[in-house]
């Protein structure tokens, strides 16, 4: 499992607004927890699987994409705010995200 | 720098465009008008009033293949004339036109009536049942291969773009099936594209017959430069070779990962996305090696290089 610290949702955060900013070509003082990623900025799955990478390298996480795409079609996320609440239990729970919901 | 050996990648016809195509390229100079100029009168359509942000013409499947064509050989055109290198080129599906023209293997307007005559023939080969394409984002090749072996034999994976980005082809109501499926195994994405024809698949086998009628009235040379086969990574460097290749290219699978990856393999270490779009940029952020590829909007830092 990937190490949680008081930091974590900070860091979290600073990744995925930097790499949204660059990869949108936004401003990221524009960027908020409410921004809405396919609406209001354009991003779309590929951007979401990168940001995965990412993260994966990172935080040395086991994770399947299978399991993190089966979490995220019960629990769809649409903005900023949404993924990085996603991104810290991926980081938490790894492989084992599906068994929060039994 | 010397030190860069280039790849020249030839994208296919775009779903969506940047929106700059058009300004960027006639910023260049009178290429982007004088081809379009051409490729309007050749075809007796008139494709000057295409607009990338006002009138894109996306619900044209043969005018956006048209218009993807021009737009590749005007970056072509300024390569030759502002930067010419020698390097490797691939086309990517129907980008394969583009990059014969730039090869110099093709004239413009061959390519144009390549494009027709393809189309055609594909068409007439697709018009007794419904096809479709789809893609899917974050299922490996061998978990669809599963999915489609189990519920959908009048399915093919046709191109892999990435580890997990994969290119469908088959029967509309199939495609529509294995799309739902793959999302509900865990694929991040998966959606039917907005095309009509199965290309690449064994369906286009009559289409292929066809097409090898046709090409005998192109005249097609020797590439000037080499080209990497995107079916099965060969070096095409003679004329009899890129008839094979276009010929196969209706019919055969592709594998864009691999072809990247034979790239980089001979020393490719910058690419350049000649097209409209930024689609092979992005999906050449999934491909391993040391290399950097730029999309048409960085075509001002690519020609200084």
């Amino acid at each position: 499992m990937g190490q949680i610290t008081e930091n974590t949702r900070q860091e979290v955060k600073d990744t995925v607004f930097q790499f949204f900013s660059e990869e949108c070509e936004v401003d990221i003082q524009s960027l908020h927890e409410g921004t809405d990623i396919i609406n209001d900025i354009n991003g779309d799955s590929l951007m979401f699987l990168e940001l995965i990478e990412i993260f994966k390298k990172k935080y040395n996480l086991n994770i399947e994409l299978k399991i993190i795409g089966k979490y995220a079609v019960k629990h769809p996320v649409r903005t900023l705010g949404e993924l990085i609440n996603t991104q810290m239990l991926i980081i938490e729970h790894e492989n084992d995200i599906l068994d929060l919901e039994k | 720098m010397t030190s860069n050996a280039i790849g020249y990648l030839f994208p296919a016809f775009v779903s969506a465009y940047l929106g700059e195509e058009k300004s960027l390229l006639q910023s260049y100079g009178p290429s982007y008008d004088n081809l379009m100029e051409e490729a309007s009168s050749f075809l007796s359509l008139d494709l000057r009033c295409f607009d990338p942000e006002n009138n894109p013409m996306l619900d044209d499947e043969l005018k956006t293949q048209y218009i993807t064509y021009v737009i590749s050989c005007v970056i072509s055109e300024i390569l030759h004339r502002d930067h010419y290198r020698k390097g490797f080129v691939a086309g990517y599906s129907m980008g394969i036109y583009a990059a014969l023209y730039h090869c110099r293997s093709i004239s413009f307007v061959d390519g144009l009536a390549l494009i027709r005559g393809a189309f055609h023939c594909i068409s007439a080969t697709t018009c007794d049942k419904q096809f479709g394409m789809g893609t899917i984002i974050g299922l490996s090749e061998e978990e669809t291969h599963d999915l489609i072996n189990d519920h959908f034999p009048g399915t093919e994976i046709i191109n892999t773009n990435s580890k997990h980005s994969l290119i469908v082809s088959g029967l509309h109501h199939e495609i529509e099936g294995l799309v739902k499926l793959a999302m509900h195994e865990g694929a991040l994405n998966a959606r039917i594209l907005p095309v009509t024809v199965p290309y690449h698949s064994s369906y286009m086998a009559p289409a292929a017959t066809c097409f090898e009628e046709f090409i005998r009235k192109i005249s097609i040379k020797q590439p000037q430069q080499e080209m990497i086969s995107v079916i099965d990574r060969s070096r095409i460097s003679s004329a009899g070779q890129v008839k094979t290749e276009l010929i196969r290219n209706i019919s055969h699978t592709l594998n864009w990962k691999m072809t990247m990856d034979t790239m980089i393999n001979l020393g490719v270490n910058v690419f350049l996305e000649c097209g409209a779009g930024n689609n092979l940029f992005r999906t050449g952020k999934f491909i391993d090696g040391d290399f950097r590829i730029f999309p048409i909007n960085k075509l001002p830092e690519f020609l200084k290089l």
